[in-house]
């Protein structure tokens, strides 16, 4: 019957009595969301002024080149691949195997997860200072473990380009594993127990187990998660501002990271507009191919 | 008391009127309020031309710095005297830039007063903030009895602070001063002098004429750790304004070396032009940093002030070139190993035999002033109403009285040299960071002292600046590619200062006449 009005509301009005309600809310949307893209593109298309009393100057694809030809910013994208990759490989390891744990805890399960999901909870600007500190060659734990162990040799954590890269990876992993554990653990808790109790039945080992069955029982779930999180790096630079500002030597300045320094460092507003298409876009791109890729393993593992 | 049906309801539809009523009539009271004027006519009649503005509110946005704390806790006084409600608030560097950026540029009037730190902020912001010199000679304002004269301020601390590439605007009074000195650990040196001086031949001690070669030296002494520290020396070269200002010292004093030959350094130009990496001097200059930063405390790459003031007074370093208001927390027994055994002296000569100009070696200091500056997109009225303030907040008596609640460097020479300060300049002291102030005095005149470089886009300069430079010191690229790629960079780097000048100065045309008249030829 609802149905049925609901058809009659759409050949009447044009839309249904939902569609016409929600209109207001889609439009004031729309002016949030889609009119500031519009504007970033158009801007980057412009010389934007810097001083009162002059006029905008449009450019053509003048930023666009221009960004091409700054090496910071083609660096950048080398710097942001390698924190993207190499964070999110380690958060998917480490969470999933965090999730296969709480996941079997027989006692005060609820207890282990809250705690374990307490970094995520912290502001990523409190890590920044609580890393900035753990690494600090005066009186940081971390960087007096690392020492006492002998693997700093050069003796300066955040002063140096190689480490610095691998002290923001840390703080990042540190703070985002609880979350990819706790996507995962919610897959997991999906996983049909018949399913899983067949396979052991047939004497399937618990490995052969975790591929057949849950992996591909949690493909969707997987997706989302590394989706969430690939999309959270790519536009990270809490902990960069506090623990590095993308130093030492531009070694932590990873393109997102650049992008602040010329939209609200610099205030070159047309390269900053230029510049933030072009992550938009690539991030856009990267997770649709992500994206197809883990379809396509679905459909391959269901198979 | 029962209330009908009929009449609840009617008691509801009485109370939502008059309750939207009541927003309205704030709404529009919000958007119509203007500050009302009520010009004193009396030229004596102090306290009318200070309250004139009484009933408006002013925010103030300030980096954290210990005087804009200070003044903060006075805001009350501010309002009796004025009836004008002052709301400082406060953030790090870089949010204030953003903040600003996006309040001036976007045409807003969210903040009426800016932090007016003279590169950071006023090379980028100058141009729209307010020109208070028609404010300073106006009678109906009420005035700083001393005046704003160049003389009235630290050598050419105006000028720095408050003047951008034109002599004839000031957008900006200077209210604290942050000078770069050397922080060294006096009792080690007496203690430690004569093993030094076995080994290295000239005792250990601090003066005016220390050049960077001795501190290589006390840099090796102290790096043996048998001396009660871990390290020598500690730099401040943390990517940005820290890192610009640290590697500008030794590159300074050695043959007064800058980036690019201004007619002005303290005025500063927009179109500065072809600049002087690349040069035997800025090749030399590196090649000996790097030495020095071999030496230095490794985590020298990652220090601010803050970095290695923490350093210094945990007993890491035993020297560093910080700014006066460390001295505070150094001189502190509760917060420092420190206190009562630190030296303070001018920042270190350049060393001869590393001159290859032909210029002659200086004590390269320099410093970060922070001043007070009118959003210029306020209405007269209300940029009036923030002038009020800004020469309230940088009179003598709050400056000297800032001073001794929470520290900074005064800017108006009347405080430096103000009986209380100089008695509090020499130990026993209740002024901490007046025991910094003689070898700032020595430190901020001409020739030792660096203010620039004054351009438009010195933000993105001192990014690369910094990222080059440390790429060298961490021992990544050598000096020639160093200065090689400086170089580069600032011809080829989008957003060149050339289009910063606008068309005008990209094709050469007509600057300021009296910059375009001291340039030299050729430039």
């Amino acid at each position: 019957m609802e149905q049925k009005l609901s058809v009659l509301h759409r050949r009447k009005y044009g839309l249904s009595f939902y569609g016409w309600v929600l209109m207001p809310a889609v439009i004031l949307l729309a002016l949030i969301t889609i009119y500031p893209f519009f504007w970033m593109i158009v801007k980057s298309l412009f010389h934007v002024a810097i001083r009162p009393g002059q006029k905008d100057e449009f450019v053509w694809f003048a930023n666009y080149i221009a960004l091409f030809k700054d090496s910071l910013f083609v660096h950048g994208w080398l710097i942001q691949a390698r924190f993207v990759v190499i964070s999110l490989a380690v958060e998917f390891v480490l969470g999933f195997a965090l999730a296969l744990i709480l996941n079997n805890l027989k006692r005060s399960a609820n207890i282990v997860t809250t705690i374990i999901l307490i970094p995520m909870m912290i502001a990523p600007v409190a890590v920044g200072f609580l890393y900035m500190y753990l690494f600090n060659s005066s009186f940081g734990w971390y960087h007096w473990f690392l020492k006492s162990a002998g693997l700093l040799s050069g003796g300066s954590i955040l002063g140096d380009p190689t480490w610095a890269m691998a002290a923001i990876i840390i703080a990042d992993v540190w703070e985002w594993t609880p979350f990819m554990a706790l996507i995962l653990l919610a897959g997991l808790k999906k996983v049909p127990l018949d399913q899983l109790e067949a396979a052991k039945c047939d004497g399937a080992p618990p490995i052969k187990r975790f591929f057949d069955v849950v992996l591909p029982n949690m493909t969707s779930v997987i997706v989302i998660g590394v989706l969430i999180r690939f999309m959270d790096i790519m536009r990270y630079i809490d902990t960069i501002l506090i623990m590095t500002t993308g130093g030492p030597a531009g070694a932590t300045k990873t393109v997102s990271y650049y992008l602040f320094d010329v939209a609200f460092r610099f205030f070159d507003i047309g390269r900053g507009a230029a510049h933030g298409f072009l992550l938009l876009l690539v991030t856009i791109i990267i997770a649709q191919l992500f994206v197809n890729v883990m379809n396509k393993t679905k459909k391959g593992l269901a198979r | 008391m029962f209330i009908g049906r009929s009449s609840r309801r009617q008691f509801l539809r009485n109370a939502g009127s008059v309750a939207a009523g009541t927003t309205l009539a704030c709404v529009a009271g919000g958007f119509l309020s203007k500050p009302s004027r009520t010009y004193a006519a009396a030229k004596g009649a102090d306290s009318k031309l200070w309250r004139q503005y009484a009933g408006t509110k002013l925010v103030f946005l300030s980096e954290n710095t210990p005087p804009s704390s200070a003044i903060k806790a006075r805001a009350k006084e501010f309002f009796e005297l004025t009836g004008m409600e002052i709301d400082i608030r406060q953030d790090v560097l870089s949010t204030v830039q953003e903040k600003v950026g996006i309040d001036l540029r976007g045409g807003g009037k969210d903040y009426q007063l800016n932090y007016a730190q003279d590169k950071p902020m006023g090379c980028q912001f100058g141009d729209y903030w307010a020109d208070m010199t028609p404010f300073m000679s106006d009678q109906t304002l009420p005035q700083d009895p001393e005046g704003y004269g160049d003389d009235k301020w630290g050598f050419r601390w105006l000028d720095v602070c408050g003047r951008y590439f034109d002599k004839n605007k000031i957008v900006a009074l200077p209210y604290d001063n942050a000078v770069a000195v050397m922080f060294y650990r006096k009792d080690l040196f007496e203690k430690h002098s004569k093993e030094f001086e076995k080994q290295f031949g000239y005792p250990l001690e601090y003066t005016d004429n220390t050049t960077w070669k001795n501190v290589l030296d006390f840099m090796k002494f102290f790096n043996t750790r048998k001396y009660g520290v871990e390290y020598g020396y500690g730099f401040q070269g943390l990517e940005g304004w820290a890192g610009q200002l640290d590697f500008q010292r030794p590159l300074y004093a050695l043959g007064e070396w800058q980036e690019w030959d201004m007619p002005d350094q303290f005025i500063g130009t927009r179109n500065p032009g072809p600049c002087r990496w690349g040069d035997a001097q800025s090749v030399k200059s590196l090649t000996v940093m790097r030495d020095l930063y071999k030496n230095a405390h490794p985590e020298s790459l990652s220090w601010d002030w803050s970095g290695v003031n923490n350093a210094f007074q945990t007993g890491k370093v035993a020297m560093c070139c910080n700014y006066g208001e460390f001295a505070a927390s150094c001189e502190d027994p509760k917060q420092s190993i420190t206190a009562g055994k630190v030296g303070y002296g001018m920042c270190p000569k350049g060393e001869q035999s590393w001159i290859v100009n032909g210029k002659k070696a200086v004590n390269g200091t320099n410093y970060g002033i922070g001043g007070i500056a009118i959003n210029g997109n306020l209405s007269k009225d209300m940029q009036r109403a923030a002038y009020i303030f800004s020469i309230w907040a940088t009179s003598k008596t709050i400056q000297l009285s800032v001073l001794q609640e929470l520290g900074g460097t005064p800017t108006r020479m009347s405080v430096l040299t103000d009986p209380v300060v100089v008695k509090g300049m020499q130990r026993p002291t209740t002024m901490p960071n007046a025991l910094t102030y003689p070898a700032t005095l020595k430190a901020v005149v001409a020739p030792h002292v660096v203010p620039g470089p004054k351009i438009p886009k010195w933000n993105e300069y001192a990014t690369i600046q910094c990222i080059e430079i440390a790429k060298c010191m961490a021992g990544k690229q050598g000096p020639e590619a160093t200065a090689k790629a400086l170089k580069q960079k600032r011809h080829h780097c989008p957003g060149d200062c050339s289009r910063a000048a606008g068309p005008r100065a990209a094709t050469g045309g007509p600057r300021l006449p009296h910059l375009a008249a001291a340039r030299p030829a050729g430039m």
